[in-house]
């Protein structure tokens, strides 16, 4: 037995096999024999017709085995399915037009990779270069570049949603004011890239994929559309061990398409690692959008109503589970705000970049950026301090559980209080006192303090998606609903526990999690508890919202391990009601056995009920027969489907964070350092103290680096600029903030089983505005506006020499 | 393109001699990897920047994804496999573990063996800008580092 009581929060049980060097990660497998390597020839334009493709001199090569193009993609397979009104067709690979810089042309598969590579760069394609367009308002002008011509436009989706009366509030509002906010595109950044091994074997029952994939499984849905094989045909196994995601591996499945018809193509089985510049340049990345805001509110501060056009660029192609990144926010557009009307015009338009898709946060930075910007912008002209106008429209606690105009339910929080809590810790308003002009003028840097709040979604509504189309054009027999979960549990002869994950983690702590769960539930030390990594959808029970996504493991994916649990716990007390002869309702189960509640001496051990219900089958009654294998299904019970209205509840559940940045601006370097982060969360009950705390400042990490440094450059023409750790700088140790303070307040949703909201995005929605808040308040005073991402001393330094230029006498 | 020419590469990993015959382009990462076994090296980006490939050339951190396998001849590479071997490895292990100072586990070993070196080799005492220098110059994607600096100050607390 374990030193550790059930109640103390176990070790790291992944860390442990790392150490015990025993890790599984894509790249160190090699499951079947006779295994080939595959590299992807790449466009190096833009936008290009494809004219010409001569695989002769790479076929020609010792070690290379074939080359599939776009032709055989073509025969082979058909375009991902995706929910947007005009979406083009996107295959895995370009058939006659190459549409970003990076897009697979053809792939290559021998016999080890450095031959792949030599067979690539002998591969000659001629291209004939189109004019390319790479921003999102350009390219819905009349004038820009089709992408793809049969659609004669670039916009995939234009969707108008309307919530309450939002001509009234804004013909009464006293202040009105617009503002035009563009987010950037930068990357999740996984430190692992894609893998993947695939197999099209034509004598095996299933097309088989090892792959670094973590669900949502509806992506499954999507490939086995695009392979034109049902879906009982894939079968997809993720290895125990996963270097990250953040979202990015999301859209790992277009290049499992690739390598199966590669596989197809080679008869043999193929793998593929990808590398840095491939991951940069051509897996997915954020989605970059210009938002256009409109703001209407009274005299005092309160905010009446938002007019929104959100303008998202989602690249040379729109990806499933994009468009997510429009509406997966929606029951939760108006933030953690009493704001009862609003206007979105919603639209996806497809430009010369990367194909989007989900990234740390997926769209709440993107949604609350602009809104948490302007809310700073209109204290300001209230001449109020943005911390009193933000608790002054907060959803007060009196009001929960509440339902938003746009269809989300808050079943639990106390919004203002968890901000109190970030601005205490952050001793806010002393600070207020010495930032921005008021910061003394001898001083090296201008200082500024910033917050933002967020409310961060979990566990994501599949149903969401559909209100990408008008109520009218919904498929009327197929209402999309739900996110479930199931675990299996094992209860074996000697009385030892096997939890089987089926979500697919990927660095999240999930199989510490699941021990300690199941171990407090049964009395018994995590150590007892064997947890099955990995996932294998041939041997385990999924379904289309299966996986870890959405931060959904705590509410989610944890509830159906709790289930399981209580089931197991059930049938324990059932079999050994049986074997003394007693009545169930007498029995309690205490530190692994079961004990009477009338004679003390009476009781069973999990060892002993174990061994009697392995060896003894031929006894059992009926109803334990089955006792030692159970399986928990978790539902999120109060999701719904969008209403005629447009209104849904996006997500199962709803956590908070409240969060405070303070910031330095070197006066010379115009260097920016973040000196102080403060982030408060109510993620409701915390299953593992350290796990949650590691997601936190983890997704700190993703928030800075999407404030201050990461961002995808192309050029005008399309060209990609930053395909390099030199060019796309990752936050290192020295750029996290100076001091980092996390705090908690826990109020448990009554929706999940274990009363856990999110923990793993959080931060990363709330830091880059809390920080372009702060930023904004050093140099306010320099007449300098904050309205786009990321921050950088360069850009600074140009509105700062603009501005010189205007006013030349100025300060 | 010429076949490529091969070398016979001699050397010792992990304190065993090795002797295969590779590829003179192979890298130093891959050799490790896919002809000794050495599946703890882990390639983030190939280009010098990560440090996720980190291992010990003669008892020094250097870059396996910048080196080629034939430059590693005559000299002691050492990996996490090594390191584990140790008492000091065994003991970055459980603090790492306990602390929480990995998450997907991807640039781990990395880090691991830089502090390694550090514990191993830096004159008393070790600073605090000691640990920020060599842990800065390594990318963790999940940790934030708060964990990994934690973890770094208690075995730099517990040097014995
Ligand atoms: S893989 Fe060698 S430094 Fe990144
Ligand atoms: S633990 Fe994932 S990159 Fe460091």
């Amino acid at each position: 037995m374990s030193q550790h009581s059930p109640t103390t929060a176990p070790p790291s049980t992944e860390g442990r096999r790392l150490f015990d060097l025993q890790a599984q990660y894509i790249a160190d497998l090699t499951p079947l024999p006779n295994l080939a390597q595959a590299a992807v020839v790449r466009s190096p334009y833009a936008h290009a017709r494809i004219r010409r493709i001569d695989t002769r001199a790479a076929l020609a090569l010792p070690g290379v085995i074939s080359v599939l193009t776009g032709r055989e993609v073509q025969e082979w397979s058909r375009p991902f399915a995706v929910a947007a009104e005009r979406p083009g067709r996107y295959y895995s690979c370009a058939l006659d037009k190459a549409r970003y810089v990076g897009e697979p042309v053809a792939v290559v598969v021998a016999t080890n990779r450095y031959i792949a590579e030599d067979a690539r760069d002998a591969i000659e394609v001629e291209y004939e270069p189109l004019p390319a367009v790479v921003d999102v308002e350009a390219a819905m002008q009349p004038s820009a570049p089709i992408l793809h011509e049969e659609l004669e436009t670039n916009v995939a989706i234009d969707r108008q949603l309307t919530y309450g009366d939002v001509a009234a509030v804004f013909s009464a509002a006293d202040i009105v004011f617009s503002q035009r906010y563009v987010f950037p595109r930068y990357q999740s950044f996984p430190l692992e890239t894609y893998g993947i091994i695939a197999s099209w074997n034509p004598s095996a029952s299933q097309v088989s994929f090892w792959a670094n994939f973590h669900g949502p499984y509806s992506m499954l849905a999507v490939l086995a559309g695009a392979l034109r094989v049902p879906l009982s045909k894939l079968r997809v196994v993720t290895p125990p061990d996963v270097g990250g995601s953040f979202g990015n591996k999301i859209a790992l499945y277009p290049y499992m398409a690739l390598m199966a018809l590669a596989s197809r193509k080679a008869g043999r089985p193929v793998k593929w690692i990808e590398d840095r510049l491939e991951s940069l340049s051509a897996s997915s990345t954020g989605t970059d959008r210009v938002t256009e805001l409109e703001v209407a509110a009274r005299g005092d501060g309160q905010l009446l109503g938002l007019k929104m056009r959100l303008m998202d660029n989602v690249g040379a192609y729109i990806r499933a589970p994009e468009p997510g990144c429009l509406f997966r926010p929606i029951g939760n557009f108006m933030n953690a705000y009493k704001i009862e009307h609003l206007e979105v015009n919603a639209l996806a338009v497809m430009t010369n970049v990367c194909p989007s898709g989900p990234n740390r946060g997926y769209a709440c930075q993107q949604h609350y950026f602009p809104i948490e910007r302007a809310i700073d912008e209109l204290a300001l002209k209230l001449g109020k301090d943005p911390a009193t106008v933000r608790l002054q429209n907060l959803i007060q606690p009196q009001d929960i559980p509440y339902r938003t105009v746009t269809g989300g339910l808050y079943d639990s929080g106390d919004y203002p209080r968890a901000t109190q809590r970030a601005l205490e810790l952050s001793q806010y308003w002393q600070l207020r006192q010495s930032t921005g002009a008021a910061a003394p003028s001898d001083s090296s840097v201008w200082r500024g303090v910033g917050m933002a709040v967020a409310i961060d979604p979990s566990g994501s509504n599949m149903g969401y998606i559909d209100v990408s189309k008008k109520a009218t054009q919904r498929r009327p027999n197929l209402v999309r609903v739900g996110s479930a979960q199931t675990t299996r549990i094992y209860l074996d002869a000697t009385g030892g526990i096997i939890v089987e994950l089926e979500t697919a983690a990927h660095g999240q702590g999930q199989e510490t999690t699941a021990a300690f769960i199941v171990a407090q539930a049964l009395g018994i030390a995590p150590a007892d508890v064997t947890v099955i990594a990995g996932m294998d959808t041939g041997s385990r029970p999924w379904s289309v919202s299966s996986g870890s996504y959405s931060s959904r493991f705590g509410a989610v994916g944890a509830s159906s391990i709790v289930a399981a649990a209580r089931r197991l716990q059930e049938n324990l007390l059932q079999a050994a009601a049986y074997f003394l002869d007693s009545d169930a309702s007498r029995l309690r189960l205490r530190a692994g056995r079961i004990v009477s509640l009338d004679d003390a001496q009476i009781g069973l051990s999990l060892k002993d009920i174990a061994a009697r219900l392995h060896w003894s089958t031929g006894t059992l009654p009926p109803h334990l027969e089955t006792a030692t294998q159970v399986a928990g299904t978790f539902v999120a019970s109060a999701l719904d489907y969008p209403n005629e209205r447009d209104q849904v509840n996006s997500s199962a559940v709803y956590a908070f964070t409240a969060d405070v940045a303070v910031v330095e601006i070197d006066k010379e370097t115009l260097d920016i350092r973040v000196t102080t982060y403060v982030t408060v969360h109510d993620a409701g009950n915390i299953l593992h103290p350290q796990i949650a705390r590691g997601q936190f400042a983890g997704g700190l990490l993703h928030g800075l680096a999407g404030a201050l440094y990461e961002e995808l450059r192309y050029t005008e023409t399309g060209d990609f600029l930053t395909g390099t750790l030199m060019d796309y700088l990752c936050p290192t140790l020295n750029e996290m903030p100076g001091s980092i303070v996390m705090d908690h307040i826990v109020l448990p949703t009554p929706q999940a089983l274990t009363g856990a909201k999110g923990v793993g995005e959080s931060t990363a929605q709330t830091a880059p505005i809390a920080i372009a808040n702060a930023v904004a308040d050093a140099v306010r005073h320099l007449g300098l506006e904050i309205t786009e991402l990321p921050l950088t001393p360069d850009k600074l330094w140009q509105q700062l020499g603009a501005r010189l230029e205007r006013e030349p006498a100025g300060t | 393109m010429r076949p490529q020419r091969r070398t016979i590469v001699t050397t010792e990993v992990n304190g065993a001699p090795v002797e295969a015959l590779v590829d003179v382009r192979t890298t130093l990462a891959d050799f490790l990897r896919e002809e000794v076994g050495c599946t703890s090296v882990h390639l983030g980006c190939e280009h010098g920047v990560c440090g996720a490939c980190t291992v010990l050339l003669n008892g020094l951190p250097v870059r396996s994804c910048l080196r080629l396998a034939a430059q590693a001849a005559g000299h002691e590479i050492t990996t996490l496999e090594g390191v584990m071997q140790t008492e000091r490895g065994k003991t970055i292990g459980q603090v790492f573990v306990e602390q929480f100072a990995m998450q997907c586990g991807f640039c781990t070993a990395g880090f691991a063996l830089s502090l390694y070196h550090l514990l191993e080799r830096a004159p008393e005492p070790v600073t605090d800008q000691d640990i920020h220098e060599t842990l800065g110059g390594h990318i963790c994607r999940c940790t934030g580092y708060v964990s990994i600096v934690e973890a770094a100050k208690r075995l730099r607390d517990h040097r014995g």
